[in-house]
């Protein structure tokens, strides 16, 4: 299957690439890993005229810690799932980064790319739920912009002449605990029906300080289960609490298509699995 | 068995060497100087009358150098039972994808942009996509010649007409009575989808002519005679003038039983006298291939309470698609074993083969046996709980024995089943864990028959001068490893070792006619073939050496490279010293030649309505026991163990015996849980790897391989067949473990997870 | 705009001149005739394109030859040397893990990845490792057998 054609640009810098973006404004698209573009390119179901291959500029790539973790967009799903420091410290984004794709994808697709393409976007609902920022640059400067706020819209991620170049995390408040769960449609290799992405903080009473469920492919676009969240927010772990939020995050459920009861159903189930791991988890 | 020196050993294939260093050439690898790019343009419609076709554009595209419609192609139909179907629609389309037109251009995107220049008129005709459907009074017609259509097989009497393909229908017995005297009566009805047989290199071929007229067809093809049959017949063409090469094949699993491009490539490179290749996407390949027949199957069982079943009615509907294809034969095979391997005095069994709208399904391995073994094994699995017996016991109960008949009449020839029933649940330890139930947990298993070999076949081997032996067979090793199979039969029997000897295969100028790689009879038919021609050798080389060595001929052993008198081992003369002297002095050059023909017997037609074949050469037998472990919140099926016991007759080379087995059970297990070809008014909307999912490593669970050798005395070395059975009993084997963990009984293939979750809720009243 | 790369492939540096949407898969198949490395899908969903990339496991097919600029690939015809096959090679060959063979060249080559990673994989490991490479015939079972034999 072959690729159409198309003009290769190679910017040096993310301005060079931004100012690409407005000259050609409509007719370019930015490549990463390129296991969306292309693959959607082939399939001819986008043929811009311009690709602008983000690879050679540098300072795209890189995992840094200090207080705040800081990826680059360039980053690989996989250097984020064998990455010792995320690992340890911001474990939820491993997690989910492991489940996208065999090896080689994960070699292949980035962070940036994830987040940025239409896609059941894994890496959007542990990012969500650890308060993840993003830094784009435009022509008009840089702006940060809180992951949630990154979302308007299925289709919208970000201005047709912008750059995602960073994504910075804060660290998660001391004594919480994370989970992320995921749910294929078939087999192991494939897309997912519904991801959860939890993290809890616990104070030294039980009492659950702060939780954060990010959702991903039940609604148009990765969320927060707000209302559940607040449910569980100020209680206690206790019997049947975990049922009663399984069932308030179904509720918050909009799936889009196909097999939505069943989706329903399993994010609630998924919901409690991943609020009990994440208990487990609490140092 | 020992006391034999090549076969029974598990050595590796001759050509995994050159697959492991990327060396191997598959058509989809051939290039040739001044090769052009063929594309097919495809019907956009289900249903359709083509009005016009509107070539003037794309002719004009630079870099086009020949565009060919139904006008360039003679009028010619053709089918492998029914003859129905035309390289090109001509007058109407009946699929979505059906060849409208065809280019070739010096290069893809040429190519693509010439496609999209041509056009088509269509006039929408009303399209039908349900059997059930298309077999009303009222349905729109899809073949309004249908009962005009020649067929391939003299003697066939097809039940046909309306969109009804093929029938058959057979009555042993009276069922009614049975059910009247039945202390149960189960009635169940399941459904299987649409597979795909997804082997990795996707269909693709090559063309070219030489200034002689002749034209080189490569194609990725399990069947490179049928190819030149076809070619030959459709474009009239003589066969002398038409070789067609297999080099290596990335797979079939019955896909390939026709390759789908040759046709095209060869009218345009006449038309150009240029190479022209053709290969599909994979896109192009789920569009244009042909996928398994969905299948309804409705099974309604008597049995008395002591677990002996009385009688069954089976009402099979296959959906054929467009065209009939392989269709009207594996109706005929699933109708034949639909009933199960079971001793039922009375039985009746229809099977219907039905037109629709949309993919043409065609041949994939299992050729319609899948489905109803399913449904008959699911359905024991369903009575024995009924009754409280153990799956195994009600199994053992009713099990046809040697001498027992099939409902075409063919008897079963020994009691491999029974073997395979107790080594499969013994390894499995069965009982066992029945006994210490786990939760979540569950085990079940399940049964088959199945047939082994068809048609015919032939071999010529030669005496090199230093004594290695060549071999010209026309069979076509599809990655199964018959080529190796077939020299350790020779080896075997001509006391050779396997280096030395070498197999040309799969050419229609070079190797003698074979039927092709399909219905499991590479090792079973050929392998006689081959075994013929070996003894044929042998004769003439013990001829020549009695006479050396003033023995008698019977007691000749060939043996270690040499040929001498049994017993007295300084008695024996060398194979080189006989190609010398037969080439120099006496007789001329040895070549021994083998033809093998199935020893089949007519079926009785009047009993056995619509029935096209003759009974089958072997019967093969396996039962699978299959371990899952299921999450009651989500549905998830993760299946931990398989164990699959297989009565092959004699593994030739139990390394391969195992892969074939190890490998059907993976398309098995896909068939159980995953895998479904989703269509939507006639067009499908999944043609990718990404949607439709068959199992990766991880998917997989440990297989236990258990080879079962009950001496086929027809085949080779007592070896019969095993391609397809690895698949067949995997599905209900799955099905019947889920049911033993949960209590829910899914009788609609894929097994999702939803499906599980939905049978759940119902059963708790949810 | 056709534009010239260098690439190093199996060793040896290659300089190609190519148009921006040629594929790396397209360009080691059609222009340098190394054709072990199998298109079954070209979409990204099957790993027979799979080659070995400054030591990282990706698909060639969606993957453009201008990005390979640079840089080292290994595809599976660099991996027997003078003759002498890879003992990842041998142990397929030995156990039965090639039928078809198709997949082969991919398979072996992310098989490879993983034991130059983690020399002594758990199975666990070794089917993770090959999730992304799908095979038909084989039910993987001899694969991870030969994987697995080669690891210890």
């Amino acid at each position: 299957m072959s690729l159409p054609k198309f003009e290769y640009l190679e910017p040096k810098t993310v301005e060079e690439a931004c100012s690409f973006l407005s000259m050609y404004k409509g007719e370019t698209a930015l490549l990463a890993g390129g296991t969306t573009l292309l693959e959607r390119m082939k399939r001819r179901r986008v043929m811009p005229r311009y690709l602008i291959g983000l690879k050679n500029i540098s300072h795209l790539d890189y995992i840094e810690y200090n207080q705040v973790l800081r990826i680059g967009t360039l980053t690989t799903l996989r250097d984020i799932a064998v990455s010792p420091l995320i690992q340890e410290k911001f474990d939820l984004l491993s997690e989910a980064a492991r489940f996208i794709g065999g090896v080689q994808i994960q070699n292949m697709a980035t962070v940036g790319g994830n987040l940025c393409n239409v896609l059941p976007a894994d890496m959007a609902p542990p990012l969500m739920v650890l308060g993840a920022r993003l830094r784009l640059v435009g022509p008009q400067g840089e702006r940060s912009v809180a992951i949630e706020d990154f979302f308007t819209g299925p289709s919208k991620r970000v201005r047709k002449d912008e750059v995602l170049t960073e994504i910075q995390v804060p660290s998660p408040p001391p004594r919480s605990g994370s989970s992320y769960l995921r749910l294929n449609m078939r087999t192991e290799e494939d897309l997912p029906l519904v991801g959860v992405a939890l993290l809890l903080t616990q104070d030294a009473n039980g009492i659950f300080s702060e939780v954060k469920i990010g959702l991903g492919s039940v609604s148009p676009t990765p969320m927060r289960a707000k209302k559940t969240e607040e449910f569980l927010k100020g209680k206690k772990m206790e019997e049947g609490l975990l049922e009663e939020a399984a069932k308030l995050a179904v509720e918050e459920t909009r799936p889009p298509t196909a097999k939505v009861e069943y989706r329903k159903e399993v994010t609630g189930v998924l919901v409690k699995r991943a609020l009990a791991n994440a208990m487990g988890r609490i140092k | 068995m020992s006391g034999y020196s090549v076969i029974g050993r598990r050595l590796p294939k001759e050509d995994a060497i050159s697959k492991a260093t990327g060396e191997a050439k598959y058509t989809v690898d051939l290039s040739f100087k001044g090769m052009l790019w063929g594309k097919i343009l495809r019907s956009k419609y289900p249903h359709a009358k083509i009005l016009n076709i509107d070539t003037t554009k794309a002719e004009r595209l630079p870099g086009v150098k020949a565009i060919i419609t139904a006008r360039d192609v003679p009028d010619i139909k053709y089918g492998y039972a029914l003859r129905d179907q035309t390289i090109f629609a001509r007058e109407k389309v009946r699929h979505l994808g059906e060849p409208v037109a065809a280019v070739a251009a010096i290069d893809e995107e040429t190519a693509r942009e010439a496609l999209a220049l041509i056009k088509v008129e269509y006039e929408e005709l009303q399209a039908i996509f349900d059997p059930e459907e298309a077999m009303q009074p009222t349905a729109p017609l899809i073949h309004e010649g249908i009962t005009t259509y020649e067929t391939e097989y003299p003697f066939w009497k097809p039940i046909r007409g309306g969109n009804l393909c093929s029938a058959n229908r057979v009555h042993v017995g009276d069922v009614e009575k049975g059910f009247k005297d039945s202390d149960f009566v189960f009635e169940d009805t399941f459904k299987t989808p649409m597979v795909y047989q997804s082997y990795l290199e996707p269909h693709c071929s090559v063309a070219s002519f030489d200034s002689s007229g002749k034209v080189t067809v490569w194609a990725s093809t399990a069947a490179p005679f049928y190819s030149q049959n076809r070619l030959s017949k459709i474009l009239k063409i003589p066969m002398n003038k038409i070789r067609v090469i297999a080099p290596h094949v990335g797979g079939s699993h019955g896909g390939k039983s026709f390759d789908l491009n040759s046709p095209f490539c060869v009218l345009l490179s006449r038309k150009t006298n240029r190479p022209v290749k053709i290969l599909l996407s994979r896109e192009e390949d789920f569009i244009a291939g042909t996928p398994r027949h969905p299948c309804t199957i409705e099974l309604k069982t008597g049995v008395k309470k002591d677990g002996r079943l009385v009688a069954r009615h089976a009402k099979l509907v296959y959906d054929t698609g467009a065209y009939a294809d392989w269709g009207p034969g594996l109706t005929a095979q699933g109708f034949s074993f639909a009933p199960g391997p079971y001793k039922i005095p009375n039985i009746k069994v229809e099977a219907f083969c039905v037109y629709t709208n949309n993919t043409v399904a065609g041949s994939f391995r299992g050729w319609g046996c899948p489905q109803p073994t399913f449904a008959y094994e699911s359905q024991m699995d369903i009575i024995a709980a009924k009754l409280g017996m153990d799956p195994l016991e009600l199994r053992l109960k009713n099990l046809q024995e040697k001498g027992d008949l099939m409902v075409i009449g063919q008897e079963i020839p020994s009691d491999g089943l029974k073997e395979t029933l107790l080594k499969a649940t013994k390894e499995a330890d069965w009982k066992g864990k029945k006994k210490e139930k786990q939760i979540r947990r569950g085990i079940g298993m399940a049964c088959m028959f199945y047939s082994s070999g068809y048609s015919s076949s032939s071999c010529f081997v030669k005496l090199n001068e230093d004594g290695t032996i060549g071999v010209s067979v026309g069979a076509t090793d599809i990655g199964q490893g018959s080529t190796t199979a077939l020299a350790q039969i020779l080896a075997e029997e001509l006391g050779v070792s396997l280096e030395d000897i070498s197999m040309v295969t799969a050419d229609t100028d070079t190797t003698p006619w074979d039927y092709g790689t399909i219905g499991s009879r590479c090792v079973y038919i050929v392998g006689n073939a081959v075994k013929t021609a070996a003894v044929d050798m042998k004769n003439q080389l013990f001829q020549m050496a009695a006479g050396m060595l003033e023995a008698r001929v019977e007691d000749m052993e060939a043996k270690g490279g040499m040929v001498g008198v049994k017993g007295s081992p300084e008695r024996a003369i060398p194979l080189v010293q006989l190609a010398i002297l037969s080439r120099y002095v006496m007789g001329g050059p040895i070549i021994g030649r083998g033809s093998y023909m199935e020893n089949v017997r007519p079926v009785d037609t009047e009993k056995v309505e619509g029935f096209l074949f003759n009974t089958f050469p072997a019967l093969v037998y396996a039962t699978q026991v299959a371990e899952v472990e299921v999450d009651a919140e989500t549905g998830k099926v993760k299946v931990l163990n398989l164990t699959a016991a297989h009565d092959c007759g004699y593994a030739i080379n139990p390394m391969s015996v195992e892969g074939q087995i190890e490998g059907g059970v993976s398309i098995g297990l896909g068939f159980a849980l995953s895998e479904e070809v989703l269509l939507e008014r006639g067009r499908i909307t999944n043609p990718n790897f990404m949607q439709y999912k068959i199992f990766s490593a991880l998917d997989m669970p440990k297989i236990d391989s258990l080879i079962v050798e009950v001496h086929e005395a027809t085949g080779p070395f007592g070896a019969k067949g095993i391609g397809e059975p690895g698949l067949l009993p995997t599905a209900p084997a799955v099905a019947n473990a889920i049911y033993d963990a949960l209590g829910v009984r899914i009788k609609t293939l894929p097994i999702t997870p939803d499906k599980v979750l939905k049978a759940l809720k119902e059963k708790s009243g949810r | 705009m056709k534009r010239m790369i260098d690439i190093n492939i199996n060793g040896e540096p290659y300089r190609v001149e190519i148009e921006p949407q040629r594929t790396l898969l397209e360009v080691l198949r059609e222009d340098l005739g190394l054709t072990g490395t199998k298109e079954a899908c070209g979409a990204g969903n099957c790993g027979s394109c799979t080659v070995i990339m400054d030591g990282k496991p990706v698909l060639s097919c969606l993957v453009l030859a201008v990005e390979s600029q640079g840089k080292n690939i290994l595809t599976i015809e660099g991996l027997a040397k003078d003759g002498r096959l890879h003992p990842l090679q041998e142990a397929f060959i030995e156990h039965g893990a090639i039928q078809c063979g198709f997949c082969t060249p991919g398979m072996i080559l992310s098989a490879k990845a993983l034991l130059d990673e983690t020399p002594h994989p758990t199975e666990g490991k070794v089917r993770s490792a090959i999730a992304g490479n799908i095979c038909r015939c084989t039910g993987y079972a001899k694969i991870v057998e030969a994987i697995m034999a080669e690891g210890r």
